[in-house]
């Protein structure tokens, strides 16, 4: 069940809101996390064993580091790292690897249990943290439970920290009626945003990418354009969808996005593009590797590290090696030649920016390396006289329209700030116009709703991760 | 410049008044859409499936994630309350508006009376009049008296309804929904053995044979081109006068396949967006006829032609009178090759008949749901329906010598 389905915005949520909402607070952890469960049973059903697994094997050794946490050397908690990792490198990884091993081309591919990167992400951060003295083992197991569990989070994040929401675990508060009506203007405008505009440019990336071999220039740059639009709209409406739940029952998740197509460097990309990877990514390999405290070697050596491993969680293929190799690079000819720290040329360094952004986006939507050659090879040499066919007919007046507002999207004045949607809701104390949010956020979901309905269903992109 | 952090105030021991009427009138507004929005999924995926059966839900099943979609699908099946919610919306409009035809939700008429969604509701509702064989052969009678004056041979092609061909799909529900039309069926199939010259009625199977996916258009009641060779074989064979394997065995070798087309765009008014594609069918260059568009000055729904190879067994002139079941797939195209000249009109362009030459046979196509209520509008046959005007001059064209 992801947040744009039917089920979900009919038959879910009405029924969380309805029974959950009106609640005594001392239940409703445990109504959360039933309707949190059956949440994920709908979408994984069996598969629930993998999670329930991870949860339980990280909640005790969360309990053992708390206890042994002064002896709790690197050799004993390592391997509880892979333990916690296990399931998500044997559904991930192994079927490439064996793949690679009896040399057929393409990998057996085992169902993936939904969200298992998200969750094993989060029971990881839990431990690690644990160990760092930074949180207290939780002695309630369904507080931990429900830390994992939470259903909006819990298919494509963000990846909240469990010091992040521990205090609104333990201590159900109700939420404001400035919390609520925040919330349902940001659920809202994500669903808007997934239906207007990603859904839309989407169409014609699927056009562009169906058959790459024959791609013509203006193709290729059409759908190119068309996927840098549809990837960050889909992913930051879910964001936007997740804190707005989240919101509607006081949980306040972490911020995932800050207008990363105005990066002026890569180094800034990456501060501003799904924020809580990045952070994790940051916190337990990055820094631990030693960073940018130890020299240039061991700085690019962790950079290096740290984007393969991103580039992995994305999946074991060519064109995802490729987009996260194009990424590190980058970033450590930033590192070496002090660009990321210039001041000037802002218009010029987000132009560019915007340009790799395009050209690195090509290998995160090719399935496999000639697509993506094809594709690139159609962007800087002018090829075909027509475009195909399908692309033409996939550009009708509102995809065209949807990539136009995706584009301008991209401009938006910094003083803007980072989300439209808070620039629009929030006054500046934070506290939300009322007056504006409430309209907002129903004319966003009620667009979003019937858009969702009169279209076919198209799952959020990061719902395969 | 960054946000400030959206504020939020220290946590309440009550519930905020305010905010639970927004959280309570977001569950409302999107429980709202569900019962009166249009139906969520492509009309591809609401058509040609089997009616879901709820799935037996045990300690077994709980785990497994098929039996979530079977629920899923099973609601969308069988729970009639988004019909009856459009339904009651619409009554209540119609009560408190002064125009008695009131109807504040279109997709209502599609989706009010639907059979889980599967197939138009006119299909069955269209023939839920008692048919009479009395009547229907008055009307059969009087045609044939007409044609017996103007020396013509009338031939009645019955084209069989998306739900007769598919109708398998609905189950067990079938004869309920379908009862309005299982009493029509008995009469035709009356007539049939007592007008063997006359009437011609398609079998569900042989559309089947010709195109066993995707015989209708999916949101559409037509058949698509392929689906419609089943009448291509059925009018070769009467007015061609030839066995229908013979017809069979002349239609691939005349019949190519020259493009693509699509339907179930307007559906997106309704809330769907499923497209069918089929070939479109045309006769060989060597065959193909010469066509004279809008002959009458008028429109494109008449014509006439003249064919370079006709069959010699065939009759050697034809009008074909018919529904939209033989535009949508440019049926035209497959058969008018055959006959060395025809003439080609719908009953919206009644009016054409004036203008039309004489010919040698008639045939008059319709589909069943349509079929009995045309003969009543004959003039005589029922004083309950009023004489229809297409009726006339189709019976004043049928009389020209």
């Amino acid at each position: 069940m992801v947040f744009s389905s039917a089920s979900f915005l009919f038959l879910f949520l009405p029924a969380v809101l309805i029974l959950v909402y009106p609640l005594p607070r001392k239940y409703q952890n445990y109504a959360l996390l039933s309707f949190s469960i059956a949440f994920y049973l709908w979408g994984a059903g069996a598969h629930i064993w993998v999670i329930g697994s991870v949860s339980l094997i990280s909640w005790v050794l969360g309990w053992l580091v708390s206890r042994f946490k002064q002896s709790a050397r690197l050799a004993f908690f390592a391997p509880m790292i892979v333990l916690i990792a296990l399931p998500l490198l044997m559904f991930k990884y192994v079927p490439v690897i064996a793949s690679a091993f009896d040399g057929s081309s393409s990998p057996a591919q085992l169902y993936l249990p939904l969200g298992i990167s998200f969750f094993t992400f989060h029971a990881i951060s839990y431990v690690i943290d644990i160990r760092r003295g930074q949180i207290e083992h939780s002695k309630n197991l369904s507080h931990y439970l429900l830390y994992l569990f939470l259903f909006p989070h819990q298919i494509a994040g963000p990846i909240v920290r469990f010091s992040e929401i521990v205090d609104e675990i333990k201590a159900r508060k109700r939420p404001t009626s400035s919390d609520v009506i925040y919330g349902i203007s940001r659920f809202g405008w994500g669903l808007a945003k997934k239906t207007c505009i990603a859904d839309n440019a989407g169409s014609v990336a699927t056009a562009v990418w169906s058959n790459t071999a024959a791609v013509d220039t203006r193709s290729a740059w059409i759908g190119a354009l068309a996927y840098a639009v549809q990837i960050y709209f889909d992913f930051s409406a879910y964001s936007d969808m997740a804190l707005g739940l989240a919101r509607i029952f006081n949980f306040h998740f972490p911020e995932n996005f800050a207008s990363p197509y105005r990066s002026r460097s890569a180094t800034e990309f990456w501060k501003r593009w799904h924020m809580t990877l990045s952070r994790w990514f940051r916190d337990y390999v990055y820094i631990p590797m030693g960073g940018n405290r130890h020299g240039k070697a061991r700085e690019i050596a962790a950079l290096l590290t740290t984007f393969g491993l991103t580039s992995l969680w994305h999946g074991a293929t060519w064109p995802y090696l490729i987009w996260g190799g194009m990424w590190s690079g980058l970033l450590i000819i930033e590192r070496l030649t002090g660009l990321r720290k210039a001041t000037r040329f802002n218009v010029i360094r987000r132009a560019w920016m915007i340009l790799f952004i395009v050209f690195s986006w090509v290998p995160f939507r090719s399935t496999d390396t000639d697509a993506m050659m094809n594709m690139w090879s159609a962007m800087v040499q002018t090829t075909g006289d027509s475009m195909n066919p399908d692309v033409t007919a996939a550009l009708t007046p509102i995809s065209i329209a949807a990539i136009t507002v995706g584009l301008i999207g991209f401009l938006i004045p910094q003083r803007m700030g980072s989300r439209l949607h808070d620039f629009v809701v929030l006054r500046a104390d934070g506290a939300p116009r009322l007056q504006i949010a409430l309209p907002l956020g129903f004319a966003c979901l009620l667009i979003g709703v019937m858009l969702s309905l009169w279209s076919s269903f198209s799952p959020f992109l990061y719902y395969q991760f | 410049m960054n946000h400030p952090t959206p504020k939020s105030a220290p946590g309440h021991h009550r519930l905020p008044v305010f905010g639970s009427l927004a959280v309570f009138g977001m569950a409302a507004a999107l429980t709202s859409v569900w019962f009166i929005g249009p139906a969520a999924g492509t009309s591809a995926a609401m058509e040609n499936h089997a009616v879901a059966q709820l799935p037996v839900v045990d300690t077994e099943t709980l785990l497994d994630v098929q039996t979530y979609e079977q629920v899923e699908a099973w609601a969308k099946d069988h729970v009639r309350v988004k019909p009856v919610a459009v339904d009651a919306v619409n009554a209540a409009a119609k009560t408190f508006a002064s125009n008695s035809s009131s109807r504040i939700f279109k997709g209502s008429k599609f989706r009010a009376n639907r059979p889980n969604e599967l197939f138009l509701a006119e299909e069955f509702v269209g023939r839920c009049g008692t048919p009479s064989i009395e009547k229907a052969r008055a009307g059969l009678d009087a045609l044939l008296e007409a044609s017996s004056t103007g020396g013509k041979r009338l031939v009645v092609i019955i084209a069989p309804s998306k739900y007769r061909v598919l109708g398998h799909l609905l189950g067990a529900q079938l004869p309920e929904l379908a009862k309005c039309a299982i009493k029509e069926d008995a009469v035709f199939a009356q007539l049939a053995i007592e007008y063997p010259e006359t009437i011609r009625y398609i079998q569900a199977d042989r559309v089947m044979a010709y195109a066993p996916n995707n015989p209708y258009w999916a949101g559409d009641s037509h058949w698509t081109p392929l689906g419609a060779q089943a009448f291509t074989e059925q009018i070769v064979s009467t007015v061609g006068n030839v066995t229908l394997k013979q017809a069979q065995a002349l239609m691939k070798k005349r019949i190519v396949q020259r493009g693509v087309m699509t339907r179930g765009e307007l559906f997106k008014l309704i809330g769907e967006t499923g497209l069918t594609s089929s070939p479109i069918l045309y006769a060989t260059n060597a065959n193909r006829p010469k066509a004279v568009f809008g002959f009458n000055g008028a429109d494109k729904q008449a014509f006439s032609w003249t064919a370079p190879h006709p069959l010699k067994t065939a009759d050697k002139s034809v009008l074909v009178v018919h529904d939209s079941f033989v535009n949508v797939p440019l049926l035209s195209a497959q058969y008018s090759q055959f006959f060395a000249t025809g003439f080609d009109v719908h009953w919206s362009y009644a009016s054409s008949f004036v203008k039309t030459p004489a010919v040698k046979t008639v045939v008059m196509e319709s589909v069943d749901r349509t079929f009995m209520s045309r003969l009543l509008r004959i003039p005589g046959v029922d004083e309950s329906t009023p004489d229809s005007a297409d009726m006339i001059m189709f019976l004043d064209y049928l009389r020209r010598k």
